[in-house]
This record gives structure tokens, sequence and C-alpha cells, in this order.
């Protein structure tokens, strides 16, 4: 660990134990939200601050009002990665095991889904933007319709509107019957 | 196919379109030369809009456009493969809303980002933490070495830590094979009424023809007044005997052996009297005398050899010389 400690003057290093002791709380606190767990936690601010220290020189380089918001999402992220790895079973990307082959599955069977899979990204590539983002944000970003309103500036109500429309266009285009 | 199976479908197939897609402009270096610069009106709207953006997004846009920040430093914090795609699929969907699909200068995108992180409003938590002891210590041995004035490189901390891994792993096996060195190979010695029997156990470690020749330099560094060395003879392959002879022709022979698995061997001079065991500098061994001519013998283990010393002189005297054994180089 000594060789982390890489900050190069006091100044920097009060910045570092100024910006731990006023705001070591609330940045716990934004790990804590992500994490739930105490211990993980702190471990996640430890490990944030590591990076912090290891890049320093750049930090310093932010303007002063904007360095402990950059320090907030540097600590959320390592909250965030963290939870990724202690999450029982790692993340697995669903349209990679989909390309992957089951033990239980047979090769034909496998062949067949890739095909299918293949088949509905391109309909998804060919919709309209006003179907496609909608689509995307709600099932590959998990937002929810009130957030991807705000965001394209429409309704809540058109927002479901356009994803089942797009979902149904992606249903008849595949030849599956509701 | 049922309705579930097919969102789970259209679920994967989604998730594989931005993925593709951030890819692909992860890997597109061409530039745009039509950016649109957003009036000041929008700027504010601009800045509500990253701040809905799913979390990865907003951050990479803050940290590139807020903060200047590296796509490498960007990719390193927010833990993606793709730094540089991400920002620019999150810049496609701001410009879908706002622009009708013309890329957003960097100028609006920076003025945006400002807003945001000075607007960013900490909400202090109403619960104070009481951080761990295991923490505080962490944090504290963190910011102590924040005076260091040296400031080690990623490249030259690893090599440190290769070095010192290796220096730990030398170090170890320095310690074991220097502890086999010492202790290489066990013994038993028994007596029964047929003599006493000394049974090479167990051999920790393959020896070598330089291990019999090492064997030569282990001398007696003291002999009582009168004795010389005389000569070396009957060697075995295992064993080396050496001759002491005083002037009025008294002997002193020292037998050095190799630990191996057939030098296990009985004598009988030993039926009838005590098999005393002793220290030879803090060496196990085992101290007799001969039944025919009440001769001391001392037998001993140092530094992986079998010793004996045969004298005619006392009990002491023969210890003393035993003792006085030394590799002489």
């Amino acid at each position: 660990m000594l060789f982390l400690l890489v900050v190069r003057s006091e100044d920097d290093s009060s910045f570092i134990i100024d910006l731990y002791t006023e705001h070591g709380n609330y940045l716990y606190a934004t790990a804590f939200k992500i994490l739930k767990e105490s211990n993980q936690a702190e471990d996640a601010l430890h490990n944030a601050f590591v990076k912090i220290m290891e890049n320093i020189d750049r930090i310093m380089e932010i303007p002063c009002h904007k360095r402990l918001p950059y320090v907030v999402i540097v600590v959320k992220n390592q909250a965030l990665t963290q939870y990724q790895k202690l999450k029982k079973h790692p993340v697995v990307d669903l349209a990679e095991m989909q390309y992957g082959l089951a033990d239980n599955q047979n090769i034909e069977d496998a062949a067949i889904q890739t095909e299918e899979l293949e088949s509905l990204i391109a309909h998804v590539d060919s919709l309209s933007d006003e179907l496609r983002l909608p689509l995307l944000l709600r099932y590959a970003e998990d937002m929810p319709h009130k957030k991807i309103a705000e965001l394209l500036d429409i309704s809540e109500a058109l927002s479901r509107k356009r994803v089942q429309r797009a979902v149904e266009a992606l249903r008849s285009k595949m030849g599956r019957k509701d | 196919m049922s309705d579930t199976a097919f969102l789970i479908e259209v679920r994967q197939a989604c998730k594989l379109v931005v993925k593709q897609s951030i890819a692909q402009r992860e890997r597109d270096n061409s530039l745009s030369y039509s950016y649109v610069d957003l009036p000041d009106e929008q700027i504010s709207l601009l800045a509500g809009k990253i701040d809905i953006l799913p979390s990865q997004y907003r951050d990479a846009i803050l940290l590139r456009y807020g903060c200047s920040e590296s796509y490498q430093k960007i990719g390193e914090f927010l833990s993606i493969q793709n730094p540089k795609g991400t920002i620019e699929f999150a810049k496609n969907i701001l410009s879908s809303t706002l622009t009708a699909g013309q890329p957003i200068s960097p100028a609006s995108l920076s003025d945006a980002c400002d807003i945001l992180l000075n607007h960013m409003t900490l909400e202090e938590s109403t619960d104070m933490h009481i951080f761990s002891d295991r923490h505080k210590k962490r944090m504290h041995s963190l910011f102590n070495g924040t005076q260091a004035a040296w400031a080690p490189s990623k490249k030259l901390r690893r090599l440190l830590l290769v070095a010192l891994i290796t220096a730990l792993i030398i170090g170890t096996t320095i310690g074991v094979v220097a502890m086999l060195g010492r202790n290489f190979f066990k013994w038993d010695i028994r007596k029964d009424d047929e003599g006493t029997h000394v049974e090479i156990t167990e051999i920790m470690r393959e020896l070598t023809e330089e291990d019999f020749e090492e064997m030569y330099q282990y001398q007696p560094g003291w002999l009582p007044n009168g004795f010389t060395y005389a000569y070396s003879g009957d060697e075995q392959v295992y064993a080396l005997f050496e001759y002491y002879h005083s002037d009025d022709g008294q002997r002193i022979v020292f037998r050095k052996q190799l630990p191996v698995e057939y030098a296990g061997f009985s004598f009988d001079e030993t039926s009838g009297s005590a098999l005393e065991e002793i220290e030879i500098n803090g060496n196990q061994a085992y101290y007799f005398e001969r039944v025919q001519d009440g001769r001391p013998t001392v037998y001993w283990q140092q530094d992986g050899y079998l010793f004996q010393i045969v004298s005619p002189l006392d009990k002491e005297s023969t210890i003393q010389i035993a003792e006085s054994v030394a590799y002489k180089k």
C-alpha cells in the first residue's frame, strides 16, 4: 500500500484530508446507498480515495468548485463496481449468454436461437428513431417511463405507447403471435 | 412463445444493439463539422437532460465536458470499456431530442455540465456514520503517506510489487533449504542385546556429488597436544575416514558419512555399554564406549552429514574434538 501513496505536496494532502473530513460522511452515504453494507461502503470510500490520490495531479487541475462533484462521481462508481463484483452471480450479459451454448442445449437449437436473435437485433436497428430510442432506454437501460418521457420531451403515456408499438412491430416482423 | 419469453428476447436484443452501437462509436474517428451551438435558454434544458441520463452516461459526460477528463481516466473511474463510445452514444440520445439529431457542440455540452456541477448540491446525510476502527486506521495510513516526496509511476509500482513477491519467494526458498540443510535427514539409533543400530529413516533432500566433495572440508578445529593429521583412507561410496596420529602411535578416527538410505548399520561394540544421548553444537548426538577397548565414541549429525569420532582419550576430550569439527574453506 505504501506504493500507492503518491501525493506530492502539503497543499495536495491538505485538500484530500479536508475533503475527507468535511464530506467523508456524505461520500460514505453515497457508497452505502449502493452497497447497503457498512464495511463494503467504507472499503469503497477507501478505494476511491486511493484512486483519487493516484490521480491527484490531474484532480488539482480541475477548478475548485468542480472537484467535489468529481470525487462524488469517483466514489459512486467505485461503489457500483464493487457492487457488481459482490453479486453472487457475476453480471452475465443475457445477450452473450444467448450466443453461448448452454450445457443442456444442442447445437441445432442454439444455431436457431442465435439466428433469431440476430434477426431481432436487425429489426430493432431498423425501427424508426421515434420507436427505437424509447425501446432502448426502457429495455437496455431499464429507465422508468417517467424519465424517458422527461428526456425525450413526451408524456409518460406516450412513452409507454411507443415502447408498446415498438414491441408489436418486432413481434410482427419476427412472425410471432400475440 | 409466451409474451414474457419474447420480451426477454427483446431485452437481450436491445442490450446488444446498445453494446454494438457503443463499440462502433468507440472505433469511429470521424469528426463532425456541423455542430449545433445551443442558445443560452436551451443550455439549462440540456443540463436537465444530461441529469436524467442513466448514471453511466451522465457521469461520463460530466467528466468529459465538465472536467475535461481524458477518455482513459473516464474508463478507469467508471469501469467502462468504451468510454468514448459511451459518451458518443449518450450525446446521440441528447441530440435526437434537442437538435433533431444534429451533433451538439462541445461548448454547449461544457456549459451545460458547468451548470450541473455548479449546482450539484450535496444532500448531507441525516445519520452521522461512525467509521469503524479498521477504516480509520486505513485512512490514517493513507493520509500519513501523503507527505511522500516522490511519486512512483504505476509501472514502477508494478515492478516493485513483482520484486517484492520475487524476494519473498526467494527468501522463503532459502529459508526452507537452510532448514533442510541443517536437518536434511532423520535417523534412529537404538540399542538392544545384539548391539547398537543406526538407521537413516528419512532423507529430506536429494544428495549430489558435491555433497560428497564437501565432506572433505569438515575437520576438527581442535586436537589434543601431540595429535596431527596422518592420512585419509578407506574411502567408500558414501563415507570417508580420516586418521589423526599422536607421536606415541595413538590414533583418532574421524568418520564422515552421507545419510544415504543404505547407510544404516549396526555395531556390536556397544553391547553392554550405555548409549547416552547428548548434543554436539546443538545437534542430536550419541556417546558410548566400545566394549572391547572402552574407547569413547561420539556419533552426531551436523549440516546434513553423519559424523563419528573414536578416540583413545577420555569422554570430555572426545566430545571436545567433536564440537570443534567445522567446515573449513
